[in-house]
Formats: C-alpha cells, sequence, structure tokens
C-alpha cells in the first residue's frame, strides 16, 4: 500500500506491506526496511526499524490528519491515500487563499470584497483564546470575495479572505 | 468576624484550577459542587466533584461568567460558600457582594478590596498613599489621545499601555515612539473592552531589562497579615507567565524583606483577607523594585509556593473565611529548597506559540518523587477552544535550583500529549539556554529571535514516516477486513530506558 505522508512540512511517499514479523516499508522508493514491533495501546507503537533498536512513537490519525510524537517532539501532517483522490479535480488552491490556522471568532472585517490592498494591509482580525490575531495582504492584491461575516465562529483551516494579486 | 463553619463549596471554574480547589475541600472535610457549560460536562472537574450543575452554552460569556446563574447554581445544590478559582468571576466584585448578599460566604477578599485593587489606575493612587514604590506613570485611566500623548512624551519612550481593569497580558502594549502609540492604544483598548468590558487604559514608564517578581500574602480577617516569600514570573511570551520559580535566582536576602513588608503593607492598606498577590517589577540591579498591581485571589503559579513553604493555600482560603485565624505567625514561615512551575499549554511552540486546541488522543502524566501535575484534562477529552488552552501545571520540588530543573526536566520528558502540540519541547529548550541555566534572565528573554535559535522546526525522522504509515496501514486493514492487528513481533524487545532526544544534562 502506497501512502503519502507529510509530518512537519516534509512530504514523503511510503510503501507499506505486511511481513510474517512485522512490515517491509520503502520510503520515497529507496531500499526495503525491515521494521519489527507492535502497538502498545491505542496510538503507542514500538517500532524497530531494520538493526536499530526499538523506539516508541505515538500516533494520532484523525481521518487523513496525522499526529505523531517522536520523543517530545509534535509533528503535525497528513496521511493520504492517494488511490482516495483519484477523482478530486485538480486544485484550484493555493495562493491569495487567506486561511485561519487556529479556530476562533472574527472579531472585525477591515476590507470590502473588491477593494484594492497593498501589501500588510490588515484585512481583518480574529480572536481566539482572547487574542487578538491580525490577518494581512501578503501581497499588494485585489479582494476578491469574503468568506466570513464579523461575530462568525470559524474552524481551524477555514478560508477567510479570497485574494488576487495586483498587476505589478 | 464570627467562625462560620463551612459544609458544602461551590467551585465556580472549571479545568485544573476546579480541580485543585476540589482537592482542597476535600481535604478540608467538605463537600464540592463544580458548576460546568455544556462542552464541559464530561470534562475531569465535574467527575472530580461530589456534584454539578450546568451553567449553560460552552462559551463562557454564556455559562462561567454569568454572575446570576452561577448563584442559582449555589442555592439549587444546597451550597452556603462560593470558591472563584481564578479567570472568570474571581476578581469581579460585583458577583463577590452578590455572594454575601445571598447569605453565602466568600471565598475571596472582601469586595471592596476587589474594587481597590481592581481599578490599575485606583490601586496606584490607593499605593502612592501607602507608600508603595511605583512605576513612573499615570494615576488617572486615559481616554483621550492627546492626553495618551502628552504623557507618554512627558515620562518617555518606551512606555507601557495596560487595560485599567486588565490581567493576563489582555489590553497591553509597548509603545517604542510617538508615532506608533495612536494604532497602540486602539488596539490596546479593544482588547480591553473585549476582555474586560472596560477600555480604560492607562501609561506606565517601560522598566528595561526587569524581572516580574510577586509576593503571595495572606491576610485572616482577625488582622494578620503574612507574606509567603517571592515567585519569579520573568518568563513570558506575549506578556503571559509560562514557567515560575521560587526562590527569585537573583533576589538579595534584604530586598526579599523589604518586598514582603512592602506587600504585607498594601495588603493592610485595602483590609485584605484571604490569599492574594502582589506583583513587582525587580529593576535590572536587582534591588529597586516598583508595585505593579495585586492580585486579589489566588495565582495560577500559587503550587510553587506550597511546594517551597510547605503551606496549602487553597485550604488556608478555606479556612480564613470560615473565619478561623491564621495558624502561623511571620517568623514560623521558612523556605525549604526550590519549586518551578510549567504551564504546559495546548499551544505550538513552533509556531508563535499559536493556540491549539483539540481531542487528547493519548494522555499520560509524569510522576515520581516531588512532582506534582494540576491537570484539567484526560485522555481522550478535548482542550476545549472556548477556554483558555491550559493543559496542566507541571510543579516540581528540589533541594536546590538544579535539582529542581534536573527533576523537572526528567518529568517534562515522561510527559506524553498525544494529538495537539504543547509547549513541553519549549520547556526542554528553556532548560537548555546557559543565561537560563545561571538564572540570567529577565521578561525580555523569550524574543522571537531566542525562539527561532533555540527551537527550531522539528525535522521528522524515518522513524516517524514509517510509524504515521505503519499507523495508517494498519488502520486501513484493520478496518477493511476486519483483521486483528499485526500481532506482537520479534522476542526480546530492549526495553529504552529512555526517549531518543532525551539527552542527559550534567546538572
Amino acid at each position: 500500500m502506497r501512502l503519502d505522508v507529510t509530518l512537519g512540512g516534509r512530504s514523503r511517499s511510503v510503501d507499506v506491506v505486511r511481513t510474517d514479523g512485522g512490515w517491509r516499508v520503502c520510503l520515497d522508493d529507496g531500499p526495503p526496511i525491515e521494521v519489527r514491533g507492535r502497538a502498545l495501546d491505542a496510538v503507542t507503537w514500538q517500532l524497530a526499524l531494520g538493526q536499530a533498536e526499538a523506539r516508541r512513537l505515538e500516533v494520532a490519525l484523525d481521518g487523513e490528519r496525522a499526529f505523531v510524537l517522536d520523543g517530545v517532539q509534535p509533528l503535525q501532517g497528513t496521511v493520504v491515500d492517494p488511490r482516495a483522490h483519484l477523482l478530486d479535480l485538480a486544485a484550484g488552491a493555493g495562493q491569495g487563499e487567506v486561511r485561519t490556522q487556529m479556530p476562533g471568532a472574527v472579531v472585525r472585517i477591515l476590507v470590502e470584497a473588491g477593494a484594492e490592498v497593498a501589501e500588510g494591509a490588515v484585512l481583518l482580525v480574529v480572536e481566539a483564546m482572547k487574542m487578538e490575531n491580525e490577518f494581512k495582504a501578503p501581497f499588494a492584491a485585489r479582494v476578491v470575495a469574503l468568506h466570513v461575516e464579523a461575530g462568525a465562529a470559524v474552524e481551524a483551516g477555514a478560508l477567510l479572505v479570497q485574494l488576487e494579486p495586483l498587476e505589478a | 468576624m464570627t467562625h462560620r463553619p463551612l459544609r458544602r463549596v461551590l467551585v465556580a471554574n472549571r479545568g485544573e484550577i476546579a480541580v485543585r480547589v476540589i482537592r482542597g475541600c476535600h481535604e478540608e472535610g467538605l463537600q464540592a459542587v463544580a458548576v460546568c457549560s455544556e462542552a464541559d460536562v464530561d470534562a475531569v472537574h465535574v467527575r472530580a466533584a461530589d456534584a454539578h450543575v450546568v451553567v449553560g452554552p460552552a462559551p463562557s460569556a454564556e455559562s462561567y461568567l454569568v454572575v446570576d446563574r452561577i448563584l442559582q447554581a449555589a442555592r439549587d445544590s444546597g451550597c452556603d460558600a462560593v470558591h472563584p478559582g481564578y479567570g472568570f468571576l474571581s476578581e469581579n466584585a460585583r458577583f463577590a457582594q452578590a455572594v454575601i448578599d445571598a447569605g453565602l460566604t466568600w471565598i475571596g477578599p472582601p469586595p471592596d478590596a476587589i474594587v481597590a485593587m481592581g481599578s490599575k489606575t485606583g490601586a496606584r493612587q490607593r499605593m502612592a498613599a501607602a507608600g508603595v514604590p511605583l512605576v513612573p506613570g499615570t494615576l488617572e485611566a486615559l481616554t483621550d489621545l492627546d492626553e495618551a500623548r502628552r504623557i507618554a512624551v512627558d515620562i518617555g519612550f518606551p512606555v507601557m499601555l495596560k487595560a485599567a481593569a486588565g490581567g493576563g497580558g489582555k489590553g497591553m502594549r509597548r509603545v517604542d515612539d510617538e508615532a506608533s502609540l495612536d494604532a497602540a492604544l486602539a488596539a490596546a483598548r479593544s482588547e480591553a473592552r473585549k476582555s474586560f468590558a472596560d477600555d480604560a487604559v492607562y501609561v506606565e514608564k517601560l522598566v528595561e531589562r526587569a524581572r516580574h517578581v510577586e509576593i503571595q500574602v495572606l491576610a485572616d480577617a482577625h488582622g494578620h497579615v503574612v507574606h509567603l516569600f517571592e515567585r519569579d514570573c520573568s518568563v513570558q511570551r506575549r506578556h503571559q507567565k509560562v514557567f515560575e520559580e521560587t526562590p527569585c535566582p537573583v533576589l538579595p536576602d534584604d530586598v526579599r524583606a523589604a518586598m514582603g513588608e512592602v506587600a504585607c503593607r498594601a495588603a493592610a492598606a485595602v483590609d485584605y483577607v484571604g490569599a492574594g498577590t502582589c506583583e513587582f517589577l525587580l529593576a535590572a540591579d536587582h534591588r529597586s523594585f516598583y508595585f505593579l498591581e495585586m492580585n486579589t485571589r489566588l495565582q495560577v503559579e500559587h503550587p510553587i509556593t506550597e511546594l517551597l513553604t510547605g503551606v496549602d493555600l487553597v485550604r488556608a482560603q478555606l479556612r480564613v473565611a470560615a473565619g478561623e485565624p491564621l495558624w502561623f505567625t511571620q517568623d514560623e514561615l521558612e523556605r525549604h529548597g526550590h519549586a518551578v512551575e510549567c504551564r504546559v499549554y495546548a499551544e505550538d511552540p513552533y509556531a508563535g506559540f499559536r493556540p491549539a486546541p483539540g481531542h487528547l488522543a493519548g494522555y499520560r502524566e509524569p510522576a515520581g518523587p516531588f512532582v506534582r501535575v494540576d491537570g484539567g484534562v484526560r485522555e481522550g477529552g478535548e482542550v476545549p477552544v472556548h477556554y483558555d488552552p491550559m493543559v496542566a501545571k507541571l510543579v516540581v520540588w528540589g533541594r536546590d535550583r538544579a535539582e529542581a530543573l534536573s527533576r523537572c526536566r526528567r518529568a517534562l520528558q515522561d510527559y506524553r500529549v498525544v494529538g495537539i502540540p504543547t509547549s513541553i519541547p519549549f520547556f526542554l529548550a528553556l532548560f537548555d539556554d546557559p543565561d537560563f541555566q545561571a538564572g540570567r534572565y529577565d521578561t525580555g528573554l523569550l524574543t522571537p529571535a531566542w525562539l527561532d535559535a533555540n527551537l527550531p522546526a522539528p525535522e521528522a525522522s524515518d522513524a516517524a514516516f514509517v510509524a504515521a504509515a505503519v499507523a495508517a496501514f494498519e488502520a486501513q486493514a484493520s478496518l477493511g477486513a476486519g483483521e486483528a492487528p499485526a500481532a506482537e513481533a520479534g522476542s526480546a524487545w530492549v526495553r529504552a530506558a529512555r526517549w531518543q532526544h532525551a539527552h542527559r544534562r550534567p546538572w
């Protein structure tokens, strides 16, 4: 089974097959690694890669979102089965999307749809944990659409504003 | 004041402090009733209590902060006293008075003392009259921009803008020059209005390279006021404390004594009763100190004082509220060893301490000698988005600072929080900083540059990628085919004595 794993901002493709004593894993089509081990509980895995000493790592999966605790280091990312996304349309996402990384409430909106804003201009303010966080334009842009209203509650990852870059 | 025994206490709070207070009640032989929002019905503090009352929906403004609902909960559950914890209604004089008017015992200072200390400008006036040293600044709240500008120019930049009704770093802004005053004032007032429903702010000279040192005081209703020494709370991010220790590593004994005496005088000046804290700025000479404010409640960081002095502050609050005199004098209080506290927050230290509430897929607290965890979460539970993102306070005692820090480091390495990032890696980086190890730090320690240099973003190891993929593979396999998970493989597992990243330090 081939999985696309992103952790700590780095993506690798990981092939996993089960073997007699564990799994055989290839990272980015590299040489196979014999992995032995077991789950100690719902989140704790005791794993030995090749000849290395066994280590414990904690893994929490929530849909495609993944969280790995390696020692004391938290690593956040995704584990995606690419077969599940064969029918997805080509992503049109990316540049110009202003999203919140944390859930909160929209306190103020300082721009209107259609407005032109300078780089660094504050677009809106989202309050999370009683702290106000300003969202600024990453480049000079036109506001294509506002996806939230003042007072609205927003989930982590929510699209707040769609920008399009202004011609230089 | 007559003796007025308590029987059943409503704990008007949530999370770790509610659990802490419930424990104190039980140790005093009292029953404890929890309140909770609809989001908290499965929370740890509810389970710790003898009974609970649901007081409203998740937002605290509709539940934990609604005076009438909390009072109704106290009456309905047959309580004869209310403990407010910290935050929420703890420093709300109107609430304190309402509790008293309802014929219940208020486990906190008299409402007049809350009012006197609650407005920072009012408190400054009172303290100036009592001869308590103050940071240069305004004695009046500012609403007029021109006046703010004139005063700031007068005392000289940099200045601090602070919410008159504030606390916890909210509504607080550093201003370095006149040009940025307008924007800073607007932001400070907006935050102040939101957090405290009062947009009055005041201006204070910024004491550079200062340490934040505070004195715990305890007063009874019979005129006795004692202090329980200091706590150094200089390790802050966004003006919020994240690590505290006692003793302060740089405080000379004579300054400690002077600061303690001033704190007792400040408390006496407002006829204080109960546990309170006087916050001071200690200047870079480690001798000059200035009164900042008095927090008229139990502090988050009270446990380190408990470990240092052996005095249980919650039980002291309960006894004093019942009218009992303090059972010790100033001379009988002694300091033993060193105590530290790490505030473990659900936040990502690699992303500017961004709050990271969420589901706790795995959760295991450290234990061992002289290790105390004041927690309010559990495995399978949530750190809800609606409240402060605190997971727990890790509090550790040692014979001296080095022993306390090495023990705390071990406890941090044993702490497992799975599903959300926490500030645990930050504390380990802090403990690695040679200046911190030497006790050389001030409130300016945690700059963005410090964080960049000491907390590089973690890189995922091969093992991390393999673990994530194997876990996902097995989850899918057991879902799809109903297969049993991989059986125990291999024979003799070398039990890792320590985690991979757990380097032992010579201290």
